[in-house]
């Protein structure tokens, strides 16, 4: 991999030449034991750099979603370690485990995850919430990513009143309201129509233009064409890594036609 | 999260279903509420009587007498024997007095504050100042200090006092005297009459009037119906000087003795009395009104069991609705976690739930238990009501003493209820929370 030394892109981007932000060495990871055992990833070698974005792309089942959830310390591997922003997170428990991902993750899901019965600001600013913000700070801040996604008017719905792509863009919204490093994105289009999801992948490549690093998971070739990089994964390990500098011309011309088409 | 966001979380969460909320509620309430009403009218009873005890005498109130006496008349009650066997010690229960080294011995001993004669008063009538009509009365003296009258108007009688001779008079006095309600017996004066015993042999002209004030009117009571005044000591001396006028004082014999003890030390009190002398009984105010309050307090503890089982049966209902708050909130629980809260916050925001659900049924509890009792005191108080002889009396009594034990039982029985469901829940693992199929 000679990803560590990335140059300032056309669209303007900075992608530092520093540490990577998630290096992950020999992982492995087993659902199961003994004879239902599953080797769902097998001795993963990858690093993810300040301000990338990166697919992560294979067939369903392939272990994509693993993959993440190990990366997003959701879950713990089989064998490997997984370093976030320089620590190892096999060390990481409780307390600053938690706060890690609370702090510096942002989380977009197929499934939107929203709590139907609260209201969209109320979904936005669970994780300032969680964070300990006061109710006053955590509410202009909802409001602000709110605005970023276009959905101000909504903060006072309720968040089962909405159309697929405005959930999505509330979890967009609750995904940036603590301003991440890292926003893990699970095939965020993949319950979208082509025409909503332009709109989502559109607001989560402005992010990563802004410096969020972008993690995201699909089997959507043409999703995937548009970061930086695409690591394919087969049956738990991956099989090709390979750097698309074409994505930023394709992203750009991407939202140019958008802006037609409203 | 912080804990006013988990507090407030928890409820909406609990408004989420109305109908299973209310129902888990309903359940708490109904024991809470059998739970609070029994304590407040456990605790109403109980401030009752003790204000009766207290009118007779407070805690270390005793009456000391000869042990012959005492025993003698325990003899014939237990037995039902008429003749009883003479106790060479002790001596007849008619000869029994209390001799003056004793009384100083008993005086002595550790734990007894006070220690007085018992006077008895023999008085013909009484009748209000310049008034014609005369009644029969029956005074007695006790220090001011060991009784706790309760008084619907006026105070206590004042001990200090060499020349003030005061009484209290109870309500049943009010019309014979012509008065009209307790205010107006304040400070009008009586005239009481003693019966001088020695002037009495020769001559039919033998009662001397003595002027006393009424500072007082005491309620009616149950323990109070023998209809005994009330006086201060200097009455009660003058009275006795009177009465026993001209007789050499060695041949005067005490009889009784009333006294103030430390009531945590009666016991020993009690078996120092016995060494003295032939021995000495005495009786205490809780000797008299045990039985009542022990009558009272089985009633109310049947009461409470059933309270309980409605408690029991309410705490499964927690158990229940958790669980399945737990199992509808799965997704909710691992995006939570997955944001970055922690097991034990997961824990206590079920926690809370639960103790919520406790807090709402016993806030419910008290309050229907308030309406209810307040309702029935008022109602048995009415004219020609059950307790309107008593307008002391109030059935119920919720003091913080009384509701606050039971809100934080019953909230702590909640909390241990919730504790099943909200592990399950902090248990919970993100990845299968948000895994979709
Ligand atoms: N908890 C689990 N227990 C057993 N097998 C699992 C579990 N989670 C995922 N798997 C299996 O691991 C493989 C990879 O799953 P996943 O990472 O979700 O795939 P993808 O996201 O690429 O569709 C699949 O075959 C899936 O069935
Ligand atoms: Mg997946």
């Amino acid at each position: 991999m000679k990803t560590s030394n990335l140059k300032a892109t056309p669209a303007g981007k900075k992608v530092a030449e520093s540490f990577p932000v998630i290096e992950v060495s020999h992982l492995s990871k087993t659902y199961g034991k003994k004879s239902t055992a599953f080797k769902a990833l097998d001795n993963i070698n990858l690093k993810i750099f300040p301000g990338e974005s990166v697919a992560i792309i294979g067939k369903s089942g392939s272990g994509k979603s693993t993959l993440m959830h190990l990366m997003a310390l959701l879950d713990k591997p089989t064998s490997g370690t997984i370093k976030v922003l320089g620590i190892n997170a096999n060390k990481l428990k409780g307390k600053k485990l938690n706060r890690l991902r609370n702090k510096y993750f942002g989380f977009v899901f197929q499934q939107f995850f929203m709590n139907a019965n609260d209201s969209v600001l109320e979904n936005v600013l669970l994780p300032l919430k969680i964070g300990k913000i006061s109710r006053f700070k955590r509410k202009k801040l909802a409001l602000k990513a709110l605005d970023i996604v276009d959905l101000e008017n909504k903060a006072k719905n309720k968040a089962t009143n909405l159309s697929g792509g405005q959930k999505q863009r509330v979890c967009i919204a609750r995904a940036i309201v603590n301003n991440p490093k890292i926003i893990f994105a699970d095939e965020p289009t993949g319950n979208l129509d082509s025409g909503t999801g332009k709109k989502i992948i559109d607001l989560l490549f402005g992010l990563n233009k802004k410096g969020t690093t972008l993690i995201i998971v699909t089997h959507d070739e043409d999703l995937a064409a548009l970061c930086d990089r695409q690591i394919r994964i087969v049956d738990g390990e991956i099989v090709k890594e390979s750097k698309q500098k074409a994505g930023y011309i394709r992203r750009t011309a991407i939202r140019e036609g958008m802006k037609e088409d409203r | 999260m912080k804990t006013s966001d988990l507090i407030t979380t928890a409820n909406k969460n609990l408004l989420r279903n109305k109908v299973r909320t209310f129902l888990t509620i309903l359940a708490i309430f109904v024991g809470s509420f059998t739970i609070i009403l029994n304590s407040a009218i456990n605790a109403g009873v109980n401030d009752f009587i003790d204000k009766q005890v207290s009118s007779i005498g407070g805690d270390g109130f005793i009456e000391v007498m000869p042990a012959a006496a005492s025993e003698q008349v325990a003899a014939m009650m237990q037995s039902g024997e008429k003749v009883t066997e003479y106790n060479e010690k002790t001596g007849s229960m008619m000869s029994a007095v209390i001799s003056d080294e004793d009384f100083e011995a008993m005086k002595k001993v550790d734990g007894v504050k006070n220690l007085e004669v018992f006077h008895v008063l023999t008085t013909e009538w009484m009748r209000l100042e310049g008034a014609e009509k005369k009644y029969n009365v029956s005074l007695e003296y006790f220090p001011a200090s060991t009784m706790n009258v309760d008084l619907s108007a006026g105070r206590m009688t004042d001990d200090e006092t060499e020349t003030e001779y005061e009484i209290i008079i109870n309500e049943d006095w009010l019309k014979p005297l012509g008065l009209g309600s307790a205010e107006d017996a304040l400070n009008k004066t009586v005239e009481i009459t003693a019966k001088q015993t020695l002037k009495c042999y020769t001559s039919s002209d033998c009662l001397a009037i003595v002027k006393a004030k009424i500072v007082g009117v005491q309620a009616p009571g149950v323990l109070t119906m023998d209809g005994d005044l009330h006086i201060n000591r200097a009455l009660d001396a003058r009275l006795y000087e009177l009465i026993n006028e001209g007789i050499p004082e060695e041949q005067l014999a005490t009889v009784f003795a009333v006294g103030d003890v430390d009531p945590a030390k009666i016991e020993d009190i009690r078996a120092a009395f016995k060494e003295i002398g032939s021995g000495y009984n005495f009786i205490t105010v809780d000797d008299t009104v045990g039985m009542i309050r022990t009558f009272f307090d089985v009633i109310l503890a049947v009461f409470n069991i059933f309270g309980i089982i409605a408690l029991i049966a309410a705490a499964i209902g927690i158990i229940n609705t958790l669980f399945m708050s737990v199992q509808e909130r799965t997704r909710e629980i691992g995006l939570m976690k997955a944001l970055g809260m922690s097991r034990l916050k997961i824990f206590l925001s079920f926690s809370i739930e639960a103790i919520s659900l406790g807090f709402w049924g016993s806030i419910f509890g008290i309050a229907a238990s308030m309406i209810i009792g307040y309702s029935a005191n008022t109602v048995l108080h009415a004219e020609g009501g059950f307790l309107s002889p008593f307008p002391t009396f109030n059935l119920v009594s919720f003091t913080p003493e009384v509701i606050i034990p039971i809100v934080i039982m019953i909230m702590l029985i909640a909390f241990i209820a919730g504790t099943a469901p909200a592990l399950k829940a902090a248990k919970k693992d993100p990845i299968d929370a948000l895994r979709y199929e």
